[in-house]
Parts: structure tokens; sequence; C-alpha cells
């Protein structure tokens, strides 16, 4: 922690950073593939929360919750993430596209149902689970997310979320009511 | 049949009611029926969430993700560090008083006065910019802003051994 009486030293400062994010690495990466629903976009959720995170760690405070800043970072990367990538047109990755010369191709796909990921998700209910939570506004579903994988208190969300306790509560009761629609057809409650 | 409690059964079920509500809830959940069943599936919801798997990341992710965070706060557009480091302050800086040079005199004068602030005791300037015929007038351009940029131009030119001929 001395380093960050000296935050000129720029390994120092890695250094620290590093050993504060391992303490949390698995909420971490719990979250972000909860969030995104597949490995590599949880992967470059990290990634980027990461990048960004290191280079505003001079706005951390020592002594508050390096947890909840580092989500607060990542909510904040995937909510501009999710944005973005509404702005980006998408085309159908099985529509044929024609080469310089004018004739047609169709894309050969890699036959996803193969994945070990997937095959471990859908032998459990967790494909299931993720693909409800896959299903809930953005807001909604990282609330869920702290509040009932993570069991942070409402408190710690609000301050992760940035919203008022009354929010975060609205918002968990309501995500909760969707996601128990969303897999009604799974489990009998 | 609508039950009034049956809103409270969040907060209930986390633990959010004074000690004295919570005891209200507790008993009623007892008899009620609807508001029972309905805590049975916050509960069950729950358990599914913090039961479900999450696959492991691949042995090197971390370490990589450290790696790429390093070398991008190293060189990251947005850094805050960025602004702290004076040689590229200076560094744009300079590149803000040339273009403000150039506007202001021709390419010719404008290696001219590079020249000068480049090798000259800003004290001498005046006795120089005689002996050489600047065509910048020294009123024009001031002191201050002559000393000023002759400090960061010399310092620009050591980063980047630019030879202005």
């Amino acid at each position: 922690m001395v380093f960050l009486l000296n935050p000129g030293l720029e390994e120092g400062r890695s250094a620290c950073f590093e050993a504060l994010v391992q303490k949390h690495e698995i909420a971490l990466y719990r979250v972000a593939w909860r969030l995104c629903g597949n490995r590599d976009d949880a992967e470059d959720l990290i990634q980027d929360t990461l990048i960004e995170a290191l280079q505003s760690f001079v706005q951390f405070a020592p002594g508050t919750h390096f947890d909840r800043w580092l989500f607060r970072i990542m909510r904040n990367t995937f909510i501009d993430k999710v944005r973005r990538k509404q702005r980006v047109q998408t085309e159908s990755i099985d529509t044929a596209f024609q080469d310089a010369d004018g004739i047609s191709h169709v894309r050969e796909l890699v036959d996803m149902t193969s994945v070990p990921d997937r095959e471990l998700l859908e032998s459990t209910l967790d494909g299931p689970i993720q693909d409800a939570l896959n299903g809930l506004p953005e807001d909604y579903r990282m609330v869920v997310i702290l509040a009932d994988i993570e069991e942070m208190s409402y408190e710690e969300i609000s301050q992760i979320i940035g919203c008022p306790i009354g929010t975060v509560r609205s918002r968990l009761h309501r995500g909760r009511s969707l996601l128990k629609d969303k897999l009604k057809c799974y489990v009998r409650f | 049949m609508y039950c009034l409690n049956h809103k409270k059964l969040n907060d209930y079920a986390d633990g959010r009611l004074s000690v004295a509500l919570q005891q209200k809830m507790q008993d009623h959940i007892h008899k009620c029926k609807r508001c029972n069943d309905e805590l049975a599936e916050i509960q069950m919801l729950r358990m599914m969430l913090r039961s479900a798997a999450t696959p492991a990341p691949d042995p090197n992710f971390w370490p990589n993700v450290y790696r790429i965070a390093r070398l991008a706060s190293q060189t990251g557009k947005h850094s805050p560090w960025k602004a702290v480091q004076p040689r590229r302050h200076g560094w744009s800086v300079a590149l803000g008083v040339i273009l403000a040079l150039g506007l202001t005199t021709t390419p010719q004068t404008l290696n001219q006065n590079l020249r000068m602030m480049r090798s000259v005791d800003p004290h001498a300037l005046i006795s120089l910019h005689a002996r050489d015929r600047v065509t910048l007038p020294l009123s024009d351009a001031g002191e201050l802003r002559t000393i000023y940029t002759y400090a960061i131009i010399a310092d620009w030119e050591q980063d980047h051994e630019l030879d202005i001929k």
C-alpha cells in the first residue's frame, strides 16, 4: 500500500493494483460472466474494466471498498458496451455474401453446440438461468446479480450503481418477478 | 385473493424489515398460503442463482489481462497519469506554439526564429534579433512568450532530436 503514497512509481502502482484485484478475481469473473452470458464478452468486459480501473487508480481512495469501486467501473463499462453495441448495425452470420467477382458464398460456421462451456451449462439448469438473466434489462440484471449471486446489501448495491436504495429495491423486486416468469417452464415454483 | 402484505415479501426475504415488522410478517406467512408460496418462490430463485456454476477462466487469462492493463495504462489516451507527465504536456504546448508561430510568420522566418530560440539566452535575444534580421518583430512576440517558447522548444528538440536547419 506504500505505493499509493507515491503514485508516480508506475511499477509499484500496477503491482499494488494487481494485488488488490487478485482478492476479487473470482467475484469479478462471476459477475462479468452473469452480466454478459458468455466467456468472450465476459473476458472482454473484465479487460476493459481493469484498463479503465488502472488508469483511474489515482482516484481510488485507500480505506474504501476496492471491490465496490471495481464493480462500479465494471457496471459503467458494461452499460457503455451495451449502448455502443446497439448503435452498431449487425448482419446475420448465415446471410450469403458476394465476393469481388459477384459470386455468392455461404459462411462456414463453427458448431457452437459442441463448445464445452455450453455443454456444461446445458447439463444443468445454468443454461436456462443465464438465458433468463440475459433477458432482463441491463439495470435489473446488475441488481439481481449483485443481490442474489454476490449477496450484497441494498446499501452496497446502491453505491455501485449510483442509485438510491429505493431504486435498488424496486429493480430487484421487478427483476426477480421477471426471472420467475422466464423460468416457470423449467421449475415449478 | 390479494394480500396487502404481498409487497413486503421481498423485503422480508432480504431481512430489510424492522425487527417488529419482521416478526409480524413471520406470523402472517404462517397463516397466509399465498404469501407462504410467494416466499418459497423467492427463496428458490435465490438458491438457483447462487448455485449456478460459472466456468473457470483459462489459466493464462489473469496474467494476460494484467499485462494488457499495464500496457494500456502506459500508453492509454485517457489516462489521468498522462496529464501529470511534463514531457508529454510540454510536447503538446510546443506544437501549439509552433502552430501559432507558423500562422504569424513565413516558413523562412519560422526557421530563423526557432534556430535563434534554440541556441540563445533569452536576455541576448534583442541583440541577436537585430543581428539576424528576424522578420518577426519582438514587440509582437513579447519577451515572456519568447522565453517560454525557448524553453519548450529546447526541451522538445532534446526529446525528439529534431534538427532544425
